[in-house]
């Protein structure tokens, strides 16, 4: 048996479809209460997590069990107790934005008076009590979103779902959501999300692990990782060519780490300042340069490599 | 660990298979327009047809009976409409929420599963085609097309035909994709079924060779059944069409759940 508090139990969780191995025998927990999120390029095989986890999706092989339950056997009370808000809008666009919700009450046999006092309190919450009568495709794209949320805040879960939740969203709309996200955690609901915006995961999770090509390649808090896989501080520079070969030569033992990009040379140090001062001592004009913290975007790019997924 | 394990899936409850009623229920209230529709449809095939072209037809012989070409003729128009409204609630419908709305996507993350789905849209086809027939059943009575007591069995009937036509139509939406083999169902399934299913003239004038070929179509079953209903030519041969239509039913529902499981496990 899982410890106490440990709301999501994966154990060589697999994922095949026909040849394709979307998930390759991962191993995690998520503790009650926390923000925990999937982070990872493209077709890493976040969305196959999450689905299985949402148990519209049985594992290939290996243990997952959501709530103490397992995820096949009991698919239908875990469900009961879940909230999912999908990477695309499922909205029902039949319905309008309150029928919405009073339809999904009814699929979790909430009774009618529980669940018109619910449906106020959510319409406030997300803040579409005055759209409560337009239909669905009326609108925008950051309010179909939180009404996709307060869809999946119905039957009052104990743990939220969110696939890539302000993907497409404008960035009051995003803050908005985040700030929703946020109240959520604080009433105690745990929260996994995937997303590959880094911004978003540092500003919600408590612990994440990075997925890449199927497998789980690295695990902490956004600040153990950037700790552990990447230097306190990135310089970085753009050169002209003379100056770029110069500083191939003078460069070694200087920084921890160089990454040559077509555009511009990135140095991984622990003194940013310190560095820079040093380069420019020996000579090197720099065109541009710029000393920063290093953020979880350096650490996933290590990670999972700079080359597009498609 | 190792080797693949076989999913279980829940098996359909009544309870939540009604919530997919309510729903469509729901959604209907916006379009209370296209509910009418449904009953003018084999009403309005009644009265140009049955009326208009039986004028010049005395009377049809009928299984040793002679009957009106209306009274031939209103029990086809019954069994269509039943047929018309199994695909419009059991393909169409199914087919655009299945493809276009993702409405099933999102209810599938409630406590509702997919063998709840296909049996409460089942149940909603039967349930607005039982209105609609009650509707045109009497219109029937009124127009003294009804000539025998066996008559109040015309709705269970008119049930059986519904889910029976109505998990069919749902073996179509497991299996397309496309938009456009709606109309190949419309023009080369339906249109066909239609007029040539014993519908507008007994198949008795059909060859021998072509009439077993029409036995073993769906709507030959309805039409027969009903129309020994309401005419009163009642023998054995009914529980034949009963058999069938139930049998129907049966396998029908079976091969959807199946399909529509593949459908969302790629």
């Amino acid at each position: 048996m899982p410890d106490d508090g440990v709301l999501i139990h994966a154990a060589g969780l697999i994922k095949r479809f026909g040849d394709f191995v979307a998930v390759d025998g991962i191993d995690f927990e998520v503790r009650r209460g926390e923000a925990f999120g999937f982070l990872g390029p493209n077709g890493a095989g976040k969305t196959s997590t999450m689905r299985m986890i949402g148990c519209t999706s049985a594992p290939t092989d290996g243990l997952l069990s959501v709530i103490d339950m397992d995820t096949v056997a009991e698919s239908t009370q875990i469900k009961s107790r879940i909230g999912v808000v999908p990477q695309i809008d499922n909205l029902d666009i039949e319905l309008s934005v309150r029928e919405n919700l009073e339809m999904y009450a009814r699929y979790f046999d909430i009774s009618r008076f529980e669940a018109a006092e619910r449906i106020d309190e959510l319409l406030e919450f997300v803040q579409l009590a005055e759209k409560a009568k337009d239909r669905v495709e009326s609108l925008s794209g950051g309010m179909k979103r939180r009404l996709v949320i307060a869809r999946a805040l119905v039957n009052r879960p104990e743990l939220l779902l969110l696939d890539e939740p302000t993907t497409g969203l404008d960035p009051q709309a995003r803050h908005l959501v985040w700030d929703r996200l946020y109240r959520l955690k604080q009433r105690g609901v745990t929260l996994v999300i995937t997303t590959h915006y880094m911004d978003e995961a540092e500003q919600l999770c408590d612990r994440l692990v990075v997925m890449d090509k199927a497998e789980i390649v690295a695990e902490g808090s956004p600040r153990e990782l950037i700790v552990g896989y990447c230097t306190r501080d990135v310089v970085e520079l753009r050169l002209s060519d003379a100056n770029r070969e110069r500083l191939k030569g003078s460069v070694d033992g200087l920084v921890e780490r160089v990454e040559w990009l077509p555009d511009r040379v990135l140095l991984y140090t622990e003194t940013g300042e310190a560095t820079l001062a040093a380069i420019q001592d020996g000579g090197i004009h720099t065109e541009t340069a710029l000393v920063r913290r290093s953020s979880l975007e350096d650490v996933f790019l290590l990670l999972t490599g700079r080359t597009l997924v498609e | 660990m190792t080797g693949t394990r076989a999913p279980a899936y829940p098996m359909p409850s009544a309870r939540r298979s009604l919530r997919l009623v309510q729903r469509n229920a729901m959604a209907y209230r916006h379009a209370w327009i296209a509910i009418l529709s449904g009953f003018f449809e084999p009403v309005f095939y009644l009265g140009a047809v049955g009326f208009g072209v039986g004028q010049f037809i005395d009377s049809i012989p009928y299984r040793g009976a002679e009957i009106s070409y209306a009274s031939f003729m209103a029990p086809g128009m019954l069994a269509a409409s039943v047929l018309n409204g199994a695909l419009f609630d059991g393909f169409f419908g199914p087919f655009f929420k299945l493809n276009w709305m993702k409405t099933y996507e999102g209810i599938l993350t409630t406590p509702v599963n997919l063998s709840d789905i296909v049996v409460g849209e089942i149940m909603w086809a039967v349930m607005r085609g039982t209105i609609y027939a009650a509707g045109f059943l009497s219109v029937m009575i009124a127009l003294g097309l009804v000539h025998s007591a066996w008559a109040v069995l015309g709705l269970p009937a008119v049930m059986l035909s519904g889910a029976a036509l109505a998990s069919g139509a749902m073996i179509l939406t497991a299996v397309t994709k496309e938009i456009s083999s709606l109309e190949k169902v419309m023009t080369l399934v339906v249109f066909p079924l239609f007029l040539f299913s014993g519908t507008f003239y007994p198949i008795y004038l059909y060859p021998d060779w072509l009439r077993p070929i029409v036995q073993l179509t769906p709507l030959y079953h309805s039409a027969s059944l009903l129309r020994g209903l309401t005419t009163g030519v009642v023998d054995a041969s009914l529980l034949w069409h009963v058999l069938y239509l139930g049998s129907m039913f049966v396998i029908c529902i079976a091969v959807t759940i199946r399909l529509m499981r593949r459908r969302f496990t790629d």
